[in-house]
């Protein structure tokens, strides 16, 4: 393996959610402040983000019958990442390319209906697509097989981390020379009834505002009360920016840097100092000072303990200089095992467009929280030369990802 | 009625559960399945169906529940779809209460 790193470019990009199922539609709806966030009707006072999702706009009856929905999501995200890209699925027949991705639990609607009909008393059957459905690695599979991508396919299951650790390791990958092409991100759906109750019975999730259930998450606000979950798919084309170049094709951005830690202190509880030294370890990677980054797109669950944890993390890597930081959670939920995935794309549009999302839903300032958050409203920023985005998992990792304005040197 | 007219009858019944059956499995096909070949027939083959080994226990699976009938163990020498119904037919029949299952 040669010594020599390469220099890798972001070429496409692809979104299902909430609020958006592309890249632009999304961020322009963060942008306005459009939530996607509702009442959900199939678990009891309970608000979420869900997609309204026309699966049959997208696959076949018989393709159905082997997508979850979370892989649907992944495979429509990613195919939209492929043809912003403007690679043809010819080209991606190599193995040389790479899927790289990730989910939090995989398959979770069809592990529930598969319990709901094995403990059906009226005799429900289990279906002999349920242990591919359920498969966590079935989104990356499927999307290898749609456009005949041979080289690694490769799942990571690391709780609300999983898509910025895939995207992260899809970029050494690249970066490294093991694969020319990678297709990284991450797909979740699990705002199923059994899985909500668990998310419930954590006590972390926010009561539905009751005048404004859209406005129920609030990161950094004072009166936040917890995270709202949300559900879909985010996806981005790494290659060497060499390739990129000779195809001639427009290049987002560059991807400079990936920061991994472990807290190793807690199972759900974050710790400051394994988010320092994950900010860190990306700005290191990136060869880039703190100074360079000139936008946060935050982990900011808006639970009590997560912002003010984050907020100390953040003033500690960035000083007195701290760039505005926003959670676009407040507007597409908390998509677990993909938001690192649709939150790093945010923060590429912010970079790119010279926009900053708000952090909506910022009622009262927490003097614990004294960052400068772009409350409530988009903001014009024309100096932008590079942005970050904090994914911190339970179980303790924290994954950072860090971006530049491309450059032709 | 004579022995040979109840005879005559029991084949017009037979033949109407045989066109039952098909019909309910070409409703599977398209409902399930997305397959509508409007010239489906006995003689199509099963493989030219596009359903893998996976989707076809997918479809025995909606059958049973259509037809009232347990499907456990699907015969290999299948080739069309005349004779996958005539094997389900014929396990509607064993199956069926109050019917001789000799």
């Amino acid at each position: 393996m040669s010594a020599a790193r390469r220099r890798v470019a972001i070429t496409g990009l692809g979104v299902v959610s909430a609020v958006g199922q592309d890249a632009a539609g999304f961020f322009a709806n963060l942008a306005a402040g459009r939530s996607g966030v509702s009442l959900l009707a199939t678990s009891p006072n309970t608000v979420a983000a869900s997609v309204k999702f026309d699966a049959d706009a997208h696959f076949t009856k018989m393709q159905l019958t082997t997508l979850d929905r979370f892989a649907q999501f992944g495979v429509v995200a990613a195919e939209q990442a492929v043809r912003d890209a403007g690679l043809e699925d010819a080209q991606l027949h190599s193995d040389r390319v790479a899927v790289y991705f990730g989910s939090g639990i995989g398959g979770a609607s069809t592990i529930e209906s598969s319990y709901r009909a094995f403990l059906d008393p009226n005799g429900g059957r289990v279906g002999p697509m349920t242990i591919v459905l359920t498969m966590a690695n079935s989104a990356a599979a499927q999307i290898s097989l749609r456009h005949g991508i041979r080289g690694p396919t490769l799942t990571y299951t690391i709780a609300c981390a999983s898509a910025a650790v895939a995207i992260g390791e899809a970029f050494r990958a690249v970066r490294d020379g093991y694969a020319d092409i990678a297709i990284a991100g991450g797909a979740e759906a699990l705002l199923n009834p059994g899985i909500v109750a668990g998310w419930n019975a954590m006590r972390v999730l926010a009561p539905p505002d009751r005048e404004h259930p859209e406005q129920s998450c609030r990161p950094f606000s004072q009166d936040r009360s917890g995270l709202v979950l949300g559900e879909g798919a985010g996806a981005i084309v790494l290659e060497s920016f060499e390739g990129a170049q000779a195809r001639g094709r427009t290049i987002v951005a560059e991807m400079s840097g990936y920061g991994i830690t472990s807290d190793a202190s807690h199972l759900t509880k974050p710790s400051a100092a394994g988010q320092v030294a994950a900010m860190r370890a990306a700005l290191a990677d990136a060869e880039l000072p703190p100074s360079a980054i000139g936008y946060i797109n935050a982990h900011g669950t808006a639970t009590q303990v997560g912002d003010i944890t984050e907020t100390e993390a953040i003033r500690e890597v960035f000083g007195a200089d701290v760039p505005p930081v926003s959670s676009t959670k407040a507007l597409h939920g908390h998509l677990l095992g993909a938001s690192g995935a649709v939150e790093f794309i945010a923060a590429l549009m912010a970079m790119r467009t010279g926009t900053l999302p708000p952090t909506s839903n910022y009622r009262q300032p927490d003097p614990r929280c004294d960052l400068d958050y772009v409350p409530n409203a988009a903001r014009a920023s024309a100096n932008v030369a590079a942005v970050m985005s904090n994914s911190f998992a339970f179980g303790g990792t924290n994954a950072v990802l860090v971006a530049r304005q491309p450059s032709g040197d | 009625m004579n022995d040979r007219l109840r005879g005559i009858e029991l084949v017009n019944d037979q033949a109407d559960s045989m066109r039952g059956t098909l019909a309910t499995m070409r409703e599977v096909l398209a409902r399930r399945f997305g397959v509508e070949n409007p010239d489906l027939g006995e003689s199509t083959e099963l493989a030219s169906l596009g359903l893998d080994s996976l989707a076809f226990i997918e479809y025995s699976f909606e059958l049973e529940k259509e037809l009232h009938v347990l499907l456990p163990d699907l015969p290999r020498d299948m080739v069309t779809i005349g004779d996958f119904a005539r094997f389900v037919e014929g396990e509607v029949h064993r199956q069926a209460p109050g019917i001789a299952t000799k």
